[in-house]
């Protein structure tokens, strides 16, 4: 009779403590991370008639990419550690300075919202801004913002989430997207 | 000799109904007409007798007592004893805990994303990766050549130029 009792306390803690446990908390939005910055006012700057290219993923479809059966561990890595990943890129209109503004205005509103300039480069045609969202020692959150002058070319690209810079430099180096060299200072 | 089906019934009718009474006038009748329904009841009647005349031994008082505590009286005492009283609160505990679990967590998780859709989204992630990463390159380069290369080392090595010196 006392066996029967042990047993039946410990099916009821197990019931009670992993029942609840077991239910997922609803899963926070990406946007109310740290790290993430929205891109909107960038995406305002696109001129549509040009090839727009416009990346949100977060959620299921990252934890796809982190559970993805891939020889590439780093790279799965370094998904299962961001929360999102989102961007915008593509032709700006109207004039370049316009955009150059919205760059800079973008640059100087994350320093004041206690983001890291990490980078800020700017030659005759091209600018780039790197920064970063610390917590405690974590890079939780990178902004990178590209701009070409001479092409009007935009890039504003946002990784929000635990971020190891090394890993993320070695894993880019493997990448050969067409397009990126005239990136100033990455030739 | 065989008994007809209808005499048949009529005999274990007779026997089981009415067990020890005289024949009935029909069934009498009956038998004067069908020898295999007399024969099967003179048989039975035989069989009967033979069987009711073996010795009953008598039970013992204690036997009779055993049978009546392990069947009738027990469950009356204790149909919620022991295991059956723990399986029953387990069964409870865990229902109470699935339909807990079952309501917090609301309605069913929605379907993953295709292989179509995680490949699509691994090339954009790759995209905006590379993007990320020359960003971060251009700032190693930036550092090296800007800064280490044409105003640390010129000035290491005596460099600089007079008109940026301090006079």
């Amino acid at each position: 009779m006392r066996t029967a009792h042990v047993i039946l306390a410990a099916v009821a803690a197990l019931a009670l403590v992993v029942g609840p446990a077991s239910a997922a908390p609803p899963e926070k939005p990406a946007a109310s991370h740290a790290g993430y910055v929205d891109g909107a006012a960038f995406r305002a700057l696109i001129d549509s008639d040009k090839d727009i290219v416009e990346i949100s993923l977060e959620g299921p479809t990252l934890r796809a990419l982190c559970n993805k059966k891939d020889e590439d561990v780093e790279e799965r890595e370094l998904y299962c550690q961001l929360k999102a990943i989102h961007a915008v890129i593509g032709s700006v209109r109207g004039p370049a300075a316009s955009a150059l503004t919205l760059v800079q205005q973008t640059d100087q509103k994350l320093v004041a919202a206690g983001w890291q300039r990490m980078t800020r480069i700017k030659d005759e045609t091209s600018s780039i801004s790197v920064l970063t969202h610390v917590s405690g020692d974590q890079i939780d959150g990178l902004v990178a913002l590209i701009f070409d002058s001479e092409d009007k070319e935009l890039v504003f690209a946002n990784l929000a989430g635990a971020i190891d810079l090394n890993r993320l430099g070695e894993i880019g180096d493997r990448f050969d997207v067409p397009g990126l060299d005239h990136i100033p200072g990455a030739r | 000799m065989n008994a007809c089906d209808i005499g048949r019934e009529r005999v274990h009718a007779h026997l089981d109904e009415t067990p020890g009474a005289a024949l009935s006038e029909s069934l009498s009748l009956h038998f004067a007409t069908c020898p295999g329904c007399r024969e099967l009841y003179e048989d039975l009647v035989a069989l009967r007798a033979a069987l009711r005349a073996r010795p009953r031994p008598e039970l013992p008082a204690d036997a009779l007592e055993a049978v009546w505590e392990r069947t009738v009286r027990r469950p009356a005492a204790g149909w919620l004893d022991g295991w059956r009283r723990a399986a029953t609160a387990a069964v409870l505990v865990t229902a109470v805990s699935a339909s807990t679990l079952w309501l917090l967590r609301g309605s069913p998780a929605p379907a993953g994303p295709t292989p179509a859709q995680i490949a699509l989204a691994e090339a954009q992630a790759d995209l905006v990766l590379s993007y990320a990463a020359r960003a971060i390159q251009a700032t190693r380069t930036a550092t090296t050549h800007r800064v280490v290369g044409s105003k640390i080392s010129p000035a290491v090595r005596g460099d600089v130029p007079s008109d940026s010196r301090r006079r």
